[in-house]
């Protein structure tokens, strides 16, 4: 039997929701990191949405955030013009790190030695987190704020995406540029995807997927819509995207084709993370939403009904499900 | 029980007839969901220190310490208890005196403090006097404060 969708909503925060991260797969599970205007960002058990805690401390609109591959540290970009350090066990500030500007992007090394932070002021920072109270690395060449900076290929490169409507790739040691992309209009959202070596972008309608070495063009797709934020799935089957129409959209990576697509945020979404077994999309609404990569399967929350337990006179059986999801 | 007879045709397609006919193996039912997830409990900032998580990771998230000598690690455990208990009868003399706040924006305010909520973030305070007139109960978000000041000798009951 065909099941329809059941998104779960994380409620909690009051403002946009700008920015979503997963962390590793850890003993304890894994994680996820959200980051709003509302300056607050929380952390959530990635398979159920359950709240853990919220790191206080940011006084302006937090506008990336992430967590190490452990989840034992946090890492947040804010418009106070600090990127912070947390512990994401305690949810205690470990350090606070300040700039010139208001930070737009955080993101750790793979052993969470290093942070790499860029903004508003244009200058890519590199903290070594193991001695915070050295001057950082800087990296200049962007003429424009710096939207996101990932670390790529092993740590040894990294990627950045500015309002200057470039990409650009650096070689870490040497802190030059090593390749540049050109758009003709500002790139909505830059994913890494490691395995594979796979660089997805957005920008207007398109969704594009690059080699991540060499930054050749593999595929581009457009979507309905403006998109905010593209993000695929790790095991490249699918990608998920988030639009100004307010809906989600799942594409098959290989074919292109648009196989889902849901109505369920009552604004922009903003950001979309798939992980394996689920993906969640912020949105101007305020919420999180989780979403199943397979309908019907049972994980988390979400429970498997055999057909058998479905014919029933009493169709409260029927509609115990959320009925949030029409709200 | 009436049935309620309607049609439609839903975005996938589908026409939905009667109650009765929900079942007839056309209508893509929901998924069924356990429970909604947990949200924020209001009261606090969360970080259960009672999770399996927390009590495993914990001693070696201490973010000032080597964790590789475990008597070091002793040493600190103690003299954090020390400074946490010290602070905590700092707020308890602290009760019913008058306190002088410096906060952000320039701001200097005068009250006289009553309680803190479990996770200093909230300072209950009375006859708090503003530059609009002395309010006679409020909050003070600790966050917003850069440092406050009180006498232990003279006290204002």
């Amino acid at each position: 039997m065909a099941m329809r969708q059941t998104p779960l909503t994380c409620s909690g925060h009051t403002r946009p929701v700008v920015d979503l991260a997963f962390s590793g797969i850890t003993p304890y599970g894994y994680f996820l990191i959200s980051a709003c205007k509302d300056g607050k960002p929380m952390l959530r058990q990635g398979d159920t949405g359950d709240w853990i805690g919220t790191f206080l401390g940011h006084k302006g609109a937090v506008w990336g955030a992430t967590l190490n591959k452990e989840a034992t540290k946090a890492a947040t970009a804010a418009a106070d013009f600090t990127a912070k350090v947390w512990d994401a066990v305690t949810g205690d500030e470990i350090l606070s790190l300040a700039h010139k500007h208001i930070v737009k992007s955080v993101n750790f090394t793979q052993d969470s030695n290093y942070l790499l932070t860029g903004g508003h002021d244009k200058v890519l920072r590199i903290y070594d987190l193991g001695k915070p109270e050295a001057e950082p690395q800087e990296i200049s060449g962007h003429t424009s704020a710096i939207k996101k900076a990932l670390w790529c290929n092993n740590d040894k490169q990294i990627l950045s995406a500015a309002d200057d409507k470039t990409v650009c790739l650096w070689d870490r040691s040497s802190m030059e540029v090593v390749k540049t992309l050109p758009f003709d209009t500002s790139v909505s959202s830059m994913e890494y995807i490691p395995d594979g070596e796979v660089l997805v972008i957005s920008y207007g309608k398109t969704v594009a997927f690059y080699n991540a070495l060499s930054l050749e063009l593999i595929k581009t797709v457009d979507a309905p819509a403006s998109v905010y934020s593209a993000s695929l799935h790790p095991e490249k089957d699918f990608f998920v995207v988030g639009g100004d129409d307010f809906k989600l959209y799942k594409y098959d990576y290989n074919t292109k084709e648009e196989l889902e697509s849901y109505k369920g945020h009552f604004g922009p979404v903003h950001c979309v993370r798939p992980d394996g077994e689920l993906y969640a999309s912020g949105s101007e609404d305020g919420t999180l939403r989780l979403w199943q990569t397979a309908v019907g399967k049972t994980y988390g929350l979400w429970k498997c009904v055999l057909p058998e337990e479905l014919v029933s006179e009493n169709s409260d059986a029927l509609y115990s499900t959320v009925p949030e999801m029409k709200a | 029980m009436c049935s309620v007879v309607f049609s439609y045709v839903t975005r996938y397609g589908y026409m939905i007839h009667n109650r009765g006919n929900l079942l007839a193996a056309v209508m893509k039912t929901p998924v069924r969901v356990l429970r909604l997830p947990r949200g924020p409990d209001g009261s606090s900032r969360g970080f259960d220190p009672s999770s399996a998580r927390y009590q495993a990771l914990c001693p070696s998230t201490i973010s000032a310490s080597d964790p590789v000598d475990c008597v070091d690690l002793k040493s600190e455990q103690r003299a954090r208890s020390v400074l946490r208990e010290r602070y905590l009868r700092s707020l308890i003399s602290m009760v019913k005196r008058d306190v002088k706040f410096t906060m952000y924006e320039k701001v200097k305010v005068d009250a006289v403090f009553q309680a803190s909520d479990i996770d200093i973030l909230n300072f209950q305070v009375a006859d708090l006097e503003t530059p609009l007139g002395v309010q006679k109960e409020a909050l003070i978000r600790c966050p917003d404060v850069i440092s406050y000041s009180f006498e232990i000798d003279s006290s204002k009951m």
